[in-house]
């Protein structure tokens, strides 16, 4: 009922010509550093962190879902040209549209993929737009136990369901819930695994985790690589736009993927990943070129594409209403929020109503925005491909180094993301997911808040967490993201 | 390749030799990660000790963090030395072959020698020095080229982040700021 008034209300701060000034930069700014190969969203907004110190909240989350869904874009932008997918998400694009642009269709993958992700972009954000205040009044009812147990369940399914190794998976999610353990405990003040350094008693943040991980293990790994070929960017040539038969195969696909990717994407599923290989497999399923996959079918990056860009605003459901981040790039988000002393989770939306709507209002912004901008810009984002890659890659370790040294002004700090960045390079080495790192290094210490809280109150008694309905379900659904895909690998085994 | 050779046997030979490298990496990663989780364990003894294993104290989270170290890295250790899995040594051995440990030392070399200048030489310079030298260290040969846009770089992040952004960024030996 007053969605509308709340949601006009945010249209009218984010159409305040500063905001759009601002969207439009972070829009900007995303795209080139997204192109940039191997670069993400989640490290574009870590990347650009600092950007955002002198701004005032509202403008700080309006450059963040700028910079997302430019990040976004320019990742597609590698992936089809270059063939080089910065994330996981966006694997799907590059085995479809790389093939496209060699023959000939580059300017027309780039639009698919940049019409895609506006169409489900705006689709998501509607569907935000209403699901988002019924879930928070929902999650009013949820208590201590039940938090441990949604957590539990993020955790479950990002180990499961990602990656190729149980075993590597669940390797990852405990060394970052280690990292999360570091530092003073909050109900004690006991020094946990502080090695006597003075400056991880405050924890290791999680911006230093995420730069580290993906910005210097990345510039790492490629600095240190032996090219024995050059790699050769597509050339974009030919017509710019979807022909009509192009125009037919693509809007399925698109209303799928935004559909899969706002539903997987709000659940605990860890963002893009599950939901854009879904919708290449339907599509694959469904189409009636079946034999074009592999070669360059458009259908088989547009789903993707738009899960992909559907799947940020499915995430920012559990961020903005349980205050708990399913994704690398919700981490991210989270620490910032946290940045400017603003704790999302269901008071959210009545505390900070007015920040809540016009971030959800410059997500539409932002879409059109992208639309407009980059369409035109194609071209130009082609040249950055041509960078040469010691620069590229000395560059990303001045701003990885900038973006910590800016925030903390200690040197230790940043060796110590030196040390996670080494991490993060021999984790690539021996294709270990980063993902659960991430998250167990920002969920864990909400999880054991959480714990602790629960025992609080029940005087040290476990029974809450199995007599407690709502926490019993949740708790049987993590079970079964847990045993489902071990008992699926057990089959393939027989089978094989 | 030496062409005396016959094909077959040498074909054998590369697809014997590549898993083998990734299996000695598999190994050493399997052993250095049971060794952190020992040592993790050890620290959480440390804390237990302290504050006791009520199950709301301090000390229960660590116990099964570490102890789920130990387990994922032994499970881990002991597959790469009884099960290896086939794909997981393929890409360790391709990205071991593909790696310039040389390089990478450089590299590493440069970022901490870079952020221990940045205080005393300041923003600008030391950032300059900083691109020259891991541009160098991947292989860039155009020294002077890589110092100018490193120059340029560092100046534009200095300006930008003091003057519009107003982030603090070390002046170092340019007093007030530069020029």
């Amino acid at each position: 009922m007053d969605v509308f008034s709340s949601l006009l209300a945010g249209f009218s701060t984010a159409l305040q010509p500063q905001y759009l000034l601002i969207a439009a930069v972070g829009i900007t700014l995303g795209t080139f550093i997204g192109v940039l190969p191997g670069i993400g969203p989640a490290l574009a907004i870590a990347l650009l962190l600092p950007l955002t110190y002198s701004f005032d909240p509202t403008g700080a989350f309006i450059l963040f879902a700028g910079i997302y869904y430019g990040a976004l874009y320019g990742g597609s932008i590698t992936s089809i040209l270059l063939n080089t997918p910065g994330e996981a998400g966006s694997v799907a694009t590059a085995i479809e549209g790389y093939p496209m642009a060699r023959s000939g269709r580059g300017g027309v993958a780039l639009a698919t993929s940049v019409t895609g992700a506006v169409v489900a972009g705006t689709i998501a954000t509607l569907a935000i737009t209403f699901l988002a205040p019924l879930v928070a009044r929902l999650a009013q009812n949820l208590q201590a136990t039940d938090y441990f147990a949604l957590i539990l369940f993020a955790f479950v399914s990002v180990t499961g369901l990602v990656g190729s190794s149980f075993v590597r998976g669940m390797l990852s999610l405990f060394l970052g819930l280690f990292i999360g353990l570091i530092g003073l405990d909050v109900l004690t003040g006991q020094e946990r695994f502080t090695f006597g350094i003075l400056e991880l008693y405050g924890g290791v943040e999680i911006v230093v985790v995420v730069i580290g991980l993906f910005a210097i293990g990345e510039a790492l790994d490629n600095g240190s690589t032996i090219r024995r070929f050059a790699e050769e960017v597509v050339r974009v040539t030919g017509r710019m736009w979807m022909n009509r038969e192009e125009r037919s195969r693509v809007w399925k696909p698109w209303l799928r993927g935004s559909a899969l990717g706002f539903v997987f994407g709000s659940l605990p599923t860890g963002g893009s990943e599950v939901s854009t290989f879904l919708s290449y497999n339907v599509e694959k399923q469904l189409s009636r070129h079946k034999e074009e996959f592999g070669h360059g079918a458009i259908e088989g990056m547009a789903g993707p594409e738009a899960a992909a860009s559907a799947s940020f605003s499915g995430v920012l459901v559990p961020l903005l209403t349980l205050g708990i981040p399913t994704s690398a790039t919700a981490a991210v988000m989270l620490s910032a929020f946290q940045i400017y002393n603003i704790q999302p989770g269901p008071q959210l939306f009545e505390q900070s109503g007015g920040l809540v709507w016009a971030l959800i209002a410059s997500l539409y912004i932002g879409n059109v925005m992208l639309f407009v901008i980059n369409l035109p810009l194609v071209r130009l984002w082609v040249k950055i491909l041509d960078i040469p890659r010691e620069l590229l890659y000395t560059g990303i370790l001045v701003f990885g180094t900038l973006g910590v040294y800016s925030l903390s002004n200690s040197v230790v700090e940043t060796l110590i993301v030196y040390v996670v960045g080494v991490l993060g390079f021999f984790m690539r080495k021996f294709d270990f997911p980063v993902a659960p790192v991430i998250l167990g290094a920002i969920l864990g210490p909400l999880m054991e808040t959480q714990f602790r809280r629960a025992l609080e109150i029940s005087g040290g008694s476990f029974a809450p967490f199995f007599t407690r309905p709502s926490t019993l379900i949740i708790l049987i659904l993590a079970a079964a993201a847990f045993l489902l895909p071990l008992g699926l690998r057990a089959l393939r085994n027989r089978a094989a | 390749m030496s062409s005396q050779s016959p094909p077959t046997e040498r074909r054998e030979e590369s697809e014997e030799h590549a898993p083998r490298g990734g299996l000695t990496g598999a190994r050493i990663a399997g052993v250095i990660l049971v060794l952190f989780g020992l040592v993790a364990l050890y620290q959480t003894v440390g804390i237990i000790r302290e504050g006791g294993l009520a199950p709301d104290s301090p000390g229960v989270f660590p116990l099964v963090i570490s102890a789920g170290l130990v387990v994922f890295g032994g499970i881990f250790l002991f597959g790469a030395f009884f099960r290896p899995d086939p794909e997981l040594l393929e890409t360790a051995a391709a990205e071991g072959e593909r790696t310039d440990w040389r390089r990478f030392a450089l590299i590493l070399a440069a970022l901490v020698v870079y952020v221990l200048l940045l205080a005393p030489l300041g923003y600008i310079l030391a950032t300059t020095l900083f691109f020259a030298g891991a541009a160098r260290a991947m292989g860039s040969r155009r020294v002077v080229r890589d110092a100018v846009i490193g120059l340029v770089f560092a100046a534009a992040i200095y300006f930008g982040f003091t003057e519009l952004l107003s982030v603090r960024l070390p002046a170092g030996i340019f007093p007030g700021g530069l020029l």
